[in-house]
């Protein structure tokens, strides 16, 4: 077996002197789709946080691509190949699309070749109609589609989204999720981070769902969909059909 | 000469001074918008960057001037980054008010250092022979060193612009004064681009200096000169756009010019009027967004010194003792033959006054007021006018101060408040401004010159001791009206502390420091957050009226200086340095610092140096303030143990308090 492309082991993060994370482990391999659940407040954005650099970590290791990148600060980590979509999509609203998408060509790794900023914007049928407009001007999923292409086109080895589908109407989170897996088909590798279970167990390959800053479980997404205890018991859903 | 020609000629003189405004705008807007610093050394700059260009163009003679129109400015730019690097950097993600302690700290270095290598005086620096003379264009004659200064700035201007707007360099930049830590997170070094802006903004500044001090002379008070002005403009203009420096440097140019010429009386307020009524109108200036500009942490980052390490028993001996010493002070300075040392504290517990009440609104609610020398200066004029026209007694001329200090601090307050951070610094800035420039105006303030010679009675109808004639001795002591003077001062000191402090721990000392916690919270609980802030504004204005009153009853006099922005700039300094958000540690920094400028003052040349660089290192390494130093130490990994298992009981006791 290959070695993951990201590795968290025991990993202590948090703020100040509030620690979030008791030692997370997790590992995403290459080409896979996993996702973080839990409940409000469990540490799912400190964890991507964390390993992208911008919450330093008290202890553990984030091992990425063979590299320790624990130490990292967020520009570094991004310039290793790790892109987030942070939560609440944070676009720069002064910005047209088309800047949002070129500051976003600029950063990531400056050693390979990335996709035009014609080539992303193409991709996303709603972007292109209004690649002129201000990121302020969007409607919230066109923001959401703009933070992933912004993210998308550095190239990125490891996708991190946070909640993409948080406040979108139910046909936008449909499109996020579409996107999501033809992304993955591309074969770029993903960690979600979601606090819609459907949609997590749905994109997921495998899931680890997380509690008062631990991994509490951990399975391939189909056995913890089909496990009505482990949702009942961590997240108090039960995924009726 | 026409009617037409003469309009046109100031128009043109306006656009000449518009053009060096924007210039010196557009950096300290950029670098506002870029990083949230408030730049109070970007006039220092400015003279910089003419004092530069007069050392390189002097020996150079007939093509100095140019060369050092290139030269000048990219000196300044580098000190600009390196003053970024080591001083700028380490203050960002706090409030912007540490930003303008550090530049106040920096104005002082710079401004030392010019005098200490050009001198004080102002030196002529000559136009370029071959731009020294008048041209005819469209039949009529004008300067073409002008006209020259209008192109290089509109060449500037539009380069800028282009800068900012077309190239990758512009985009990072607006990206980063939007969300820096996203920027951060797509992998690009932010750092490298402040450092960068800071320097492009210092170069305009320079720029700028030169064609000023070309048009005018060099001199060292060019930049404290033209800093107000050039924040007026950034604010009209609307924090952090550059569309607003360039049309707001442009404006103001041409007011002020016109202003000159054909309202001679409006010269000097009109433009603090315009900032006003602009900022009370639409707080975002005229091309401002909420963006970027917006998003001050409402002082949610204000530093608040906590209680500090000592506990409230042990600090109110210490309170006793101080009071004690004080009492003992004019006896012991009898003795040893320091009566010195007695005028030197009548300083220090004015500004201790001054101090307690810039502390009332600064360090509990939040609100930064950059022209607190409107209080004290308007209460030494009140106060001088009451004993010259209504009553001798300093009874009644200090009532007179604390409730004339009071109503404006109202007024003020109804219009600035519910503007919050940046925007309520720059009109209470603003109006103290106004009044600077008013009280040179009237007769009945004595114009430049003050009221003085003012004679003082403590007493009311008759009853009481006029300081000239009273004399007891006793024993060894002579106890005459210098001694009633620095008791009575020392009582209302104490008393207005006391005050405070009851006011503070009542339920509206609470609600206030909820309201700095977090204003949101404070009026989801209900409370009416404008209103509290107003009240201690108000209470804060009495307060600073107050000690301006005592310092002119005790000294007779008042001057305009009284309402110079230098003193808010030393009041903030004072209130940072001893620890805001206790009461008495502001007391403490108003000591140490007249304290120090007092005894730097007569041993060193370079006293405003060395008081500038301990100043930036205040700021940078202790930033809770005097008062938490103990704290600091006992934290101290090494430190810290010795201290620390002596302290673990009062630990708790500050946490209660922060």
């Amino acid at each position: 077996m290959t070695d993951p492309l990201l590795s968290v082991r025991d990993l202590v993060s948090g703020y100040g002197s509030t620690r979030v994370l008791q030692g997370v482990n997790l590992d995403v391999d290459k080409g896979s789709v996993v996702t973080l659940i839990g409940r409000n407040g469990v540490g799912k954005t400190t964890t991507l946080r964390s390993i992208l650099g911008s919450v330093s970590p008290t202890s553990g290791t984030v091992t990425f691509d063979g590299t320790d990148i624990t130490e990292l600060s967020p520009e570094k980590t991004a310039q290793e190949g790790i892109a987030l979509v942070p939560e609440e999509r944070r676009v720069f609203p002064g910005l047209t699309v088309r800047e949002n998408v070129e500051i976003g060509r600029i950063g990531g790794r400056r050693d390979i070749e990335k996709p035009s900023v014609d080539e992303i914007i193409d991709e996303f049928e709603n972007l292109a109609r209004h690649h002129e407009s201000r990121g302020a001007n969007l409607s919230g999923g066109e923001q959401q589609m703009l933070a992933i292409a912004r993210a998308l086109v550095s190239a990125p080895d490891l996708l991190m989204l946070d909640e993409p589908t948080e406040g979108l109407a139910p046909s936008i989170v449909k499109q996020v999720q579409r996107k999501i897996t033809e992304l993955n088909d591309e074969g770029v590798t993903i960690l979600l981070v979601e606090q819609n279970v459907q949609v997590a167990l749905d994109a997921a390959d495998y899931v680890y769902i997380l509690d008062k800053g631990q991994v509490v479980h951990e399975g391939p997404a189909d056995e913890v969909a089909a496990s009505e205890e482990v949702l009942d018991r961590y997240l108090g859903v039960s995924l009726a059909e | 000469m026409s009617v037409a020609t003469a309009v046109a000629e100031q128009v043109l003189n306006g656009l000449v001074v518009g053009m060096v405004y924007v210039l010196l705008a557009a950096g300290l807007s950029i670098i506002f918008g870029v990083m949230d610093v408030i730049n109070f050394a970007h006039g220092e700059l400015f003279a910089l960057g003419a004092y530069f260009a007069f050392a390189i163009a002097g020996p150079l003679g007939g093509a100095g001037f140019w060369v050092a129109l290139v030269v000048a400015p990219l000196l300044v730019g580098v000190i600009g980054m390196a003053i970024e690097r080591l001083t700028v950097k380490r203050l960002y993600g706090r409030d912007p008010l540490y930003h303008i302690l550090l530049t106040f700290g920096l104005v002082l270095i710079i401004n030392d250092l010019i005098t200490s290598v050009w001198g004080k005086s102002a030196q002529p620096f000559p136009i370029p022979a071959a731009l020294d003379q008048p041209i005819a264009l469209f039949g009529f004659t004008y300067s073409m060193y002008n006209y020259a200064i209008i192109v290089i700035g509109s060449v500037l201007a539009l380069g800028t612009w282009l800068l900012l707007s077309r190239t990758q360099f512009g985009m990072i930049i607006r990206a980063g004064s939007e969300d820096r830590e996203m920027v951060r997170n797509l992998g690009i070094n932010i750092d490298r681009y402040y450092t960068l802006t800071f320097g492009f903004g210092a170069a305009l500044a320079g720029v700028a200096g030169i064609v000023l001090g070309a048009f005018q002379n060099v001199s060292p008070t060019m930049g404290n000169a033209v800093i107000i002005p050039a924040f007026v403009i950034v604010v009209l203009g609307g924090l952090g756009s550059f569309r607003g420096a360039v049309a707001g440097g442009l404006f103001v140019g041409l007011v002020q010019t016109l202003a000159r010429t054909y309202t001679p009386f409006l010269e000097g307020l009109i433009v603090f009027l315009l900032m006003i009524v602009v900022l009370v109108v639409k707080p975002t200036g005229l091309f401002g967004t909420s963006i970027g500009a917006g998003e001050h942490h409402d002082g949610a980052l204000l530093h608040g010194a906590g209680g500090g390490v000592l506990s409230s028993e042990t600090r109110a001996k210490l309170g006793y003792a101080a009071v004690g010493v004080l009492v003992l002070v004019p006896f012991l300075a009898e003795l040893t033959g320091v009566t010195y040392s007695v005028t030197l504290l009548e300083d220090i517990l004015i500004w201790a006054l001054f101090a307690l009440s810039l502390d009332l609104v600064l360090g509990y609610a939040g609100l930064v007021s950059l022209g607190h020398t409107l209080f004290y200066g308007v209460g030494a004029y009140a106060s001088v006018l009451t004993l010259i026209h209504i009553s001798p007694s300093v009874f009644v001329a200090l009532v007179v101060a604390v409730i004339v200090c009071a109503a404006i601090a109202w007024f003020v307050g109804y219009l600035s408040i519910r503007v919050s951070g940046v925007f309520f610094a720059m009109i209470t800035l603003g109006f103290a401004e106004l009044f600077y420039n008013a009280v040179f105006k009237f007769d009945f303030t004595g114009g430049s010159d003050g009221l003085f010679g003012v004679d003082v009675f403590y007493g009311l109808a008759g009853l009481g001791i006029d300081p000239s004639e009273f004399e007891i001795p006793l024993g060894l002591f002579v106890f005459d009206g210098g001694i009633v003077q620095y008791y009575f001062l020392l009582a209302v000191v104490v008393g207005s502390y006391l005050l405070a402090r009851r006011l503070i721990r009542a339920p509206f000392g609470s609600v206030l420091q909820a309201i700095r916690e977090s204003e949101d919270r404070a009026s989801f609980i209900g409370y009416d957050v404008t209103a509290y802030k107003r009240r201690a504004f108000v209470v804060s204005g009495g307060l600073a009226g107050l000690a301006g009153g005592l310092f002119a009853a005790n000294n007779g006099y008042v001057a305009p200086s009284f309402l110079h922005w230098i003193n808010s700039g030393e009041v903030i300094v004072m209130t940072v340095l001893g620890g805001m958000g206790t009461l008495y540690g502001p007391m403490i920094g108003a000591g140490v610092f007249v304290a120090a400028e007092d005894i730097l003052s007569s041993y060193i040349d370079q006293w405003q140096l060395v008081i500038g660089v301990l100043f930036v290192l205040f700021v940078i390494f202790v930033p809770r303030g005097l008062v938490s130093l103990p704290q600091t130490v006992a934290d101290h990994p090494t430190f810290g143990s010795v201290v620390r298992d002596q302290t673990k009981v009062t630990e708790t006791e500050v946490e209660q308090h922060d």
